[in-house]
């Protein structure tokens, strides 16, 4: 059997009959309540991975990290040959290693993003937070615009919400530079008058 | 963003919301998407459907901490009302919105339902799901799960049991507990199991009575305000400690009853004081807030005012009722009930004179003689060699035993 049931609670270890999706309703050992569900993954036995094979014949092309061994793939980036071992399936495409570290630094494969930066939220706290101390937005509010379209088309979060927020913050960043405007130009008319 | 990433993730019910983060489950197409928002980022984590082994919630007691954490606080606040004056609306309107602020969350916690703790099992992992906090929640999302993950789950076969039955030795590991049977109707709630419980013991009500006699110390002194004798600061510094002490007994009591002997009136009495204080004190509120009380009400004497008085009466007679028959029942119960038997020491048994009270009279036991116990038939009672008890078995010497020879140093 490749799982186990364990109790979050107390670490007790169930094995639970083979063949239901409901697994057990309480710990028997603390008898605590749960709900769980168990699929069929659980029963699946643990393959084990491909240590790539050796070369045999000197006309065979080798593998670009290991020598010793039979390239079984290219890249699908760089091209290189790699064997079993090396070969890395993500989308149906083959990666040498290299090649998932740069585009997990890039963005390219989408699978491998772990984290992103939430221009947005930066850009609505740019301009709402300052109002409290309303004398720095001469400051923030350009900024504020500044990352609305210097980020405009930068991925956001994962999950859609859309740009609503970068929308809102443009509105306010807006309305204060124009304010700013305003007491511009009143400073300016009343140092014409004097 | 694409139109195919705009329709790829669907919110799985629950969401946690903390001050420093917040965390989330997405269901992808082909995985389940674990989001975590700290500050202006998101962090991801993904769980492909077809890794998926297990999902488990876990009933927490969260659920009732935090229940018994507003009751404390909503009591605390009013029992600071008694502090100012009857007149002082605004202190006492300040008391009971904060009060309020602790009766709106014990009422939302108490609609969201008990707490637990989700966890997702793969091959490699297994990790907690933050967001799913709330029992309805990890119900609702497991149910949504189950179908998306035994979908893509397919293809894989299910053993029957015949094939894994001793597989690796799983059952015979020493922390392994018997298989659970799968024949069971899914649980409706996620219920506590009653577990097995204890004997009740013995509790002699003794915060009982000391409630009790708070209670008369207060009717003492309700009696000495009426008689305007109370000026004001030191009566309402009196019915502040009286009613702090009331609580704290009330609590005191009510812990030390559980799973007692007492009888059901004796242990209803420290929730009476708690609902006699508590409508006390709101309608008190209530009619010092609703403007009815006299514009040359004297607050020297409290009582001047008919309504107040009124008021104060009927508590005061309440607890002269529960003070008599509270006392008469804790006094009754004290002589009617036994203590349980202790455990007899060896060689000798429990006799009635063992269980009952030293302080009322009755007969202490007498030590039984070594080897003879008052429970034993005749039959077992060895022959006793001219009236005289029979003499302990010998106990075989116990040889000296050598003392090593430690090699020198």
């Amino acid at each position: 059997m490749a799982g186990i049931i364990e109790c979050p609670a107390c670490k007790t270890i169930m094995v639970p009959a083979p063949g239901g999706v409901r697994g057990p309703d309480a710990c028997p050992a603390c008898r605590r309540p749960l709900i769980s569900y168990i699929f069929p993954a659980f029963y699946k036995p643990l393959e084990e991975s491909s240590r790539g094979e050796l070369v045999v014949l000197d006309s065979e092309a080798t593998c670009f990290y290991h020598p010793a061994k039979r390239a079984d793939v290219p890249c699908d980036v760089c091209g290189k040959f790699l064997c079993s071992l090396c070969a890395i399936d993500l989308d149906d495409k083959q990666f040498c290693p290299g090649c998932v570290e740069k585009s997990r630094e890039k963005g390219v494969i989408k699978q491998l993003e772990k984290r992103r930066v939430l221009y947005d939220d930066i850009a609505l706290s740019l301009s709402l937070v300052p109002i409290l101390f309303w004398p720095v937005t001469l400051v923030t509010a350009p900024a504020a615009l500044y990352t609305i379209i210097r980020y405009w088309k930068t991925p956001g979060s994962i999950v859609p919400r859309g740009k609503k927020k970068f929308i809102l913050a443009g509105i306010i960043a807006i309305l204060q530079i124009i304010a700013w405007a305003g007491v511009g130009v009143l400073i300016y008319k009343s140092w014409g008058q004097e | 963003m694409t139109a195919d990433e705009k329709q790829e993730y669907i919110k799985v019910p629950g969401a946690r919301i903390q001050l420093s983060h917040s965390s989330s489950l997405h269901m992808g197409q082909t995985h389940l998407l674990k989001l975590v928002n700290v500050g202006y980022s998101e962090d991801y984590r993904r769980y492909y459907y077809t890794d998926i082994q297990s999902l488990i919630a876990v009933r927490t007691s969260s659920h009732s901490v935090w229940s018994a954490a507003f009751v404390i606080w909503i009591l605390t606040w009013i029992s600071f009302i008694p502090l100012f004056s009857v007149n002082d609306s605004i202190a006492r309107i300040v008391l009971v919105s904060i009060g309020g602020i602790g009766l709106l969350f014990l009422i939302i916690n108490l609609i969201a339902g008990p707490t637990c703790k989700c966890y997702i099992r793969t091959a490699v992992s297994c990790d907690e799901l933050p967001s799913l906090k709330r029992i309805r929640h990890a119900r609702k999302a497991f149910e949504i799960l189950n179908a998306r993950i035994q979908t893509a789950q397919q293809h894989i076969e299910i053993p029957q049991p015949d094939a894994i039955a001793g597989v690796e030795g799983a059952q015979t590991a020493p922390q392994v507990v018997q298989p659970t049977s799968f024949a069971t109707p899914p649980t409706p709630g996620l219920r506590m199991p009653k577990r097995a419980k204890a004997a009740p013991r013995f509790y002699n009500a003794r915060f009982h009575e000391l409630l009790l006699y708070l209670l008369v110390w207060d009717v003492i002194d309700t009696i000495i305000e009426f008689g305007f004798l109370g000026h004001e600061w030191t009566s309402t510094a009196t019915n502040s400690a009286i009613l702090l002490a009331m609580l704290t007994l009330c609590f005191l009591a009510a812990f030390k009853q559980h799973n007692s002997t007492l009888p059901k009136f004796i242990q209803s009495i420290p929730w009476l004081s708690i609902g006699l204080l508590a409508t006390q004190i709101t309608v008190i509120t209530a009619y010092a807030i609703s403007g009815l009380v006299p514009d040359e009400f004297d607050e020297q004497l409290l009582y001047s005012d008919s309504t107040l008085l009124m008021i104060v009466m009927v508590t005061t007679l309440v607890e002269l009722l529960m003070i008599v028959f509270g006392l008469r029942s804790i006094f009754h119960y004290r002589n009617s009930s036994k203590r349980p038997p202790a455990v007899p020491a060896f060689g000798a048994a429990a006799s009635p004179a063992v269980v009952g009270f030293a302080s009322q009279g009755e007969e202490k036991p007498q030590p039984a003689s070594p080897g003879v116990s008052p429970g034993m038939s005749p039959p077992d009672l060895p022959p006793l060699a001219g009236g005289q008890p029979p003499s302990p078995p010998a106990i075989p010497p116990v040889p000296e035993s050598p003392r090593p020879d430690y090699p020198s140093l």
